[in-house]
């Protein structure tokens, strides 16, 4: 099979990845907005939650599909079986999350029932696009039972999701709070978490220059892993607070193993100035931990009354926006360049795409953004809050500022080789 | 990896999961700065290798582009 067939039009993963990059702005203008309702927020449609979907849906899932309809195909050397499913899937998508976002921010049943119902449509569809390839795999294996969890997880927070949307409606549910904090689980620790766990045994060894970790470690972080996400999600729907916190240590030890094998890449691999990228992915992996630690803490009932919100900061802000912005540093620039190779022209260097200033701009902005964030929730400091999401929203602005640079680099090669 | 009797290194990464061959490549260029061309052989077209040996100044050829196998020459510019 040739390559091109693996490589989808590439304004499809890139159309994602700019959703994503302007919901990333728009998330910081959130938070600024509502810096006042996060610390006593404890669920329930209206503006919190709104900004919490367009954290969620508008930048972890946008890049999570970005990423994966473009680099399963690359990565298992499988095509696409049709490429109608992948076009159909932002014209769901976006309606589906402007919909359900907006409906959230105006308490409104009709927009959140249509959003909620367009964007279960899209990520079904998703399930499909990534399910069908995957199933097809006959290579890495570690991987693909990540994916496969992570897919799970996905199906599992689609039902709870409309299962809470109808709530808010009929008011069916026996315990809201409790189904709430299974979606929760599994959006962040079950589709997102396995979802980067499962790349970055593929990207870290790549970008590192590095063997494989060791398979008994990847093996037992995977056990571990995913022994953790379904005794949380049992422990909390059968309300057994001490299995949460028994199931939740489990996936400490197991992301505590993936860290340990992913530091042993960085290690053992050949290249060692892996840059700003892997500055915030090794922070991100800290965060990883803590977020775990802070959610067994918050289960003992030991954080007070801004447990809930440090913990969701410190989860969503930084373990996985910071990822997902490391990881997309490296990949945005390596999608555009594997797309920038016509015969008649050579072309540019990835370092000519990826220019430096609004990389380190956004890493400034997010890592204060970010130490601001924790300490106002902690002293419940508001203002501290909108100082936050401002400095953040610069820092978003940077990253947005890559990302077109590196579309604009990409339209111009396409333009200069076909005059 | 092979020496064949032109003096060419040959790196044969066919049966390799990903990230191998990607690895065993650009790992046996870093590993030796004073190489200039180097023959490999995959099993499906390397465009997830194209970028790093752009960014690091290396060409490349095709000697065999058919299904399942590719074998490129690959070549450390000189200007």
């Amino acid at each position: 099979m040739g390559a091109q067939t693996r490589l989808l039009p590439p304004l499809l993963p890139f159309m994602f990845f700019i959703i994503a990059a302007l919901s990333h702005v728009a998330v910081w203008v959130g938070l600024f907005l509502v810096a006042d309702d996060v610390a006593a927020y404890t669920g329930g449609p209206g503006p919190v939650l709104s900004v919490l979907h367009l954290l969620t849906l508008g930048v972890f899932v946008a890049t999570a599909i970005g990423a994966a309809i473009q680099l399963l195909p690359v990565a298992t050397g499988l095509a696409h079986y049709s490429l109608i499913p992948a076009r159909l899937l932002p014209w769901l998508f976006l309606p589906g999350i402007a919909l359900l976002i907006s409906g959230f921010q105006l308490t409104d049943p009709l927009f959140m029932s249509a959003g909620a119902l367009l964007t279960t449509i899209a990520l079904l569809l998703f399930l499909f696009i990534v399910g069908s390839m995957i199933w097809r795999a006959t290579s890495l294996k570690f991987a693909i039972a990540h994916a496969w969890v992570a897919l799970s997880a996905l199906f599992g927070l689609v039902g709870l999701g409309v299962a809470l949307v109808i709530d808010f409606e009929f008011a069916w549910l026996a315990d809201h709070q409790s189904v709430a904090a299974q979606h929760l689980v599994l959006a962040a620790y079950g589709f997102m978490g396995f979802l980067a766990v499962g790349f970055a045994n593929i990207l870290v060894p790549m970008f590192a220059l590095a063997q494989s970790p060791p398979e008994r470690l990847n093996q037992a972080s995977f056990a571990l892993l995913v022994t953790g996400l379904a005794g949380v999600v049992a422990s909390l729907n059968f309300d057994v607070p001490g299995l949460t916190v028994l199931a939740a240590l489990a996936g400490v030890i197991g992301a505590a193993l993936h860290i340990k094998a992913m530091t042993g890449c960085l290690q053992s691999g050949m290249r060692k100035k892996l840059g700003l990228s892997f500055a915030l992915i090794k922070a991100a992996w800290a965060m990883m931990l803590l977020s775990m630690g802070l959610g067994i803490a918050q289960a003992l009932g030991l954080l007070g009354d801004q447990g809930p919100a440090l913990f969701g900061f410190v989860l969503l802000f930084g373990w996985l926006l910071t990822y997902i912005k490391g990881m997309l540093q490296r990949i945005v620039p390596f999608l555009a360049a594997m797309n920038m190779s016509k015969r008649n022209r050579k072309p540019p260097r990835l370092s000519e795409l990826a220019t430096g200033l609004p990389l380190k701009l956004h890493a400034v902005c997010h890592g204060l953004a970010l130490l601001i964030g924790v300490a106002s929730i902690v002293a419940d400091q508001s203002d501290g809050l909108r100082l936050a999401a401002a400095i953040g929203f610069v820092g978003a602005l940077g990253f947005c500022w890559f990302c077109l640079s590196v579309l604009q680099s990409y339209f111009s090669y396409h333009k200069a080789a076909d005059s | 990896m092979s020496v064949e009797n032109d003096g060419l290194t040959r790196i044969d990464t066919t049966g390799m999961e990903p990230p191998g061959p990607f690895v065993s490549i650009m790992g046996w260029i870093e590993a030796n700065p004073s190489a200039t061309e180097v023959i490999v052989r995959l099993e499906r077209n390397p465009v997830y290798l194209f970028p790093e040996l752009v960014e690091i100044n290396w060409d490349w050829t095709y000697l065999d582009e058919t299904p399942g196998q590719v074998e490129l020459h690959l070549r450390k510019q000189t200007s």
